[in-house]
């Protein structure tokens, strides 16, 4: 189901480009809080049960099968991020499809 | 039927920290930017006189007159763009946001509540498989949900698990100042009935049951009917309302054609429901209350403000609304004169005021059916 409800042809703030200016910087904003706050639970946790250092963090490569849903979850996140100004057209289908992707 | 199985039914990090900096950053357009555009605003008074001399004007064509005036005066502030912007990407990202985080949920989310045991009370769910949606209402994706009030299955339980615990709940939205808690405000409506043991009392445009579940608080006796359009916000309301144990009748109905006798309920409620009604439907909505209502019964709305009771600059962030967040009949039904509607229909006793002096929100607007019941 797409959505029919219209952005407005007047710009929100000068004009259309700076209007797709901003909504990069808003979905960078947001996808950088969500890590901020990832990052922050799984430092908590891994303290907490005394898993691991942050040092084992920094020096892990990633490789095989975790290499390769790292290069989908990043194509994804700049589909998301590059695109906010033409993501105007939301699709219920296109949605459920997105939670296969972290 | 199914529904958020309780609040404990959480979101995975993703979704619950995407929709929870939607809530943060809604309530920084809310307070601070919009805080700087006020001040911005009276800075930028007119030297000239603006097109409409007067505050409020007298006619819909006054209003967009100086609607469009102060709309172009608070466009001068960046904090004003910005504020908009932000709510406007707010408004569009939560579902966005809100679906995939309810999908990667589904297993929990789409369960059926579970009725609460030996409740003396049932509650009933009534649909109109043949009821046709009137021509304002179909199609339109209110404030820009997807297909609508009844487009997407999980919309209940995203509401309940993210984006009503995330984001409304933080308030800065509309006339919805930061802070203020809506649920809150519906309680608040419902004690302002006279009638403190009402027989049989019916919400006009009832959604879900929060307004139906907080009146069963109020008033334990009562027979409590809702009715409204949507199948899925009722199904909703009833699982709800089967959970607590509440008692509820939901009805898929016209609030111009509802299934109750002549003077048959002693009291009617309505929140933030009229300002989603053209002029002519509220004229008949009112009159088809009017019918319902035994004599000495009260009819109680609650809605956002109308424009003349708040300022310049409130008027502009509401008018907002109309053309921004999918309400097309916001600003129409900011300007009518409600009390005057209502008089119209009968009712006497007729009075308005905000139930917080200070924000003007919420508004309720009261009239009742004149005459007695005879005992």
């Amino acid at each position: 189901m797409n959505r029919t409800a219209r952005r407005p042809d007047r710009p929100y703030l000068a004009s259309r480009e700076s209007d797709a200016a901003a909504l990069v910087s808003t979905q960078l904003m947001t996808e950088l809080w969500i890590l901020k706050d990832r990052v922050a639970v799984l430092e908590r946790l891994l303290e907490e049960r005394q898993v691991l250092s942050r040092t084992e963090v920094s020096e892990y490569v990633p490789a095989g099968s975790f290499a390769e849903e790292l290069d989908r979850e990043r194509d994804a996140y700049i589909s998301r991020v590059a695109g906010a100004p033409f993501n105007d057209e939301t699709d219920i289908e296109a949605l459920r499809r997105e939670s296969d992707v972290g | 039927m199914t529904l958020a199985a309780s609040t404990s039914a959480f979101l995975e990090q993703r979704g619950r920290a995407g929709l929870q900096l939607l809530g943060s950053l809604q309530a920084y357009a809310g307070s601070a930017l919009l805080a700087r555009a006020r001040s911005d605003f009276e800075a930028h008074a007119p030297t000239s006189a603006p097109r409409a001399a007067s505050w409020p004007p007298a006619t819909p064509e006054g209003w967009r007159a100086s609607l469009d005036d102060t709309r172009a005066r608070a466009e001068k502030s960046l904090a004003y763009r910005y504020n908009r912007f932000f709510q406007r990407w707010v408004a569009e990202e939560q579902y966005r946001r809100g679906i995939p985080a309810t999908e990667r949920r589904r297993a929990r989310l789409d369960v059926p509540l579970t009725p609460a045991r030996h409740s003396a009370r049932p509650s009933r769910l009534i649909l109109d498989p043949s009821l046709r949606m009137p021509g304002w209402y179909a199609g339109v994706e209110w404030h820009l949900q997807l297909g609508g009030y009844d487009g997407y299955d999980l919309a209940s339980p995203m509401f309940v698990a993210g984006i009503g615990r995330f984001i409304f709940s933080r308030g800065g939205y509309a006339a919805v100042p930061v802070g203020k808690d809506i649920r809150a405000h519906r309680a608040q409506v419902l004690q302002q009935l006279d009638n403190r043991s009402p027989r049989r009392l019916y919400d006009m445009g009832c959604g879900g049951s929060l307004m139906l579940t907080m009146a069963r608080q109020q008033f334990p006796d009562a027979e409590l009917v809702g009715g409204d359009l949507s199948a899925a916000l009722l199904k909703s309301g009833l699982a709800m309302s089967e959970a607590l144990g509440a008692g509820i009748t939901f009805r898929q109905e016209d609030a111009c054609a509802v299934a109750e006798a002549d003077r048959s309920v002693d009291a009617v409620v309505s929140f933030a429901v009229f300002h989603e009604m053209p002029d002519e439907v509220a004229r008949r909505a009112l009159q088809e209350m009017f019918r319902i209502l035994r004599p000495g019964g009260q009819m109680v709305i609650s809605d956002p403000p109308p424009l003349r009771a708040v300022s310049p600059l409130d008027a502009t962030v509401l008018d907002w609304e109309t053309e921004n967040r999918a309400e097309p009949y916001f600003t129409e039904a900011a300007i009518r004169d409600l009390p005057a509607m209502m008089r119209a229909a009968g009712f006497v006793e007729v009075s308005e005021r905000s139930l917080d002096g200070e924000l003007s929100y919420p508004w309720i607007t009261l009239g009742k059916k004149p005459g007695q019941e005879k005992k």
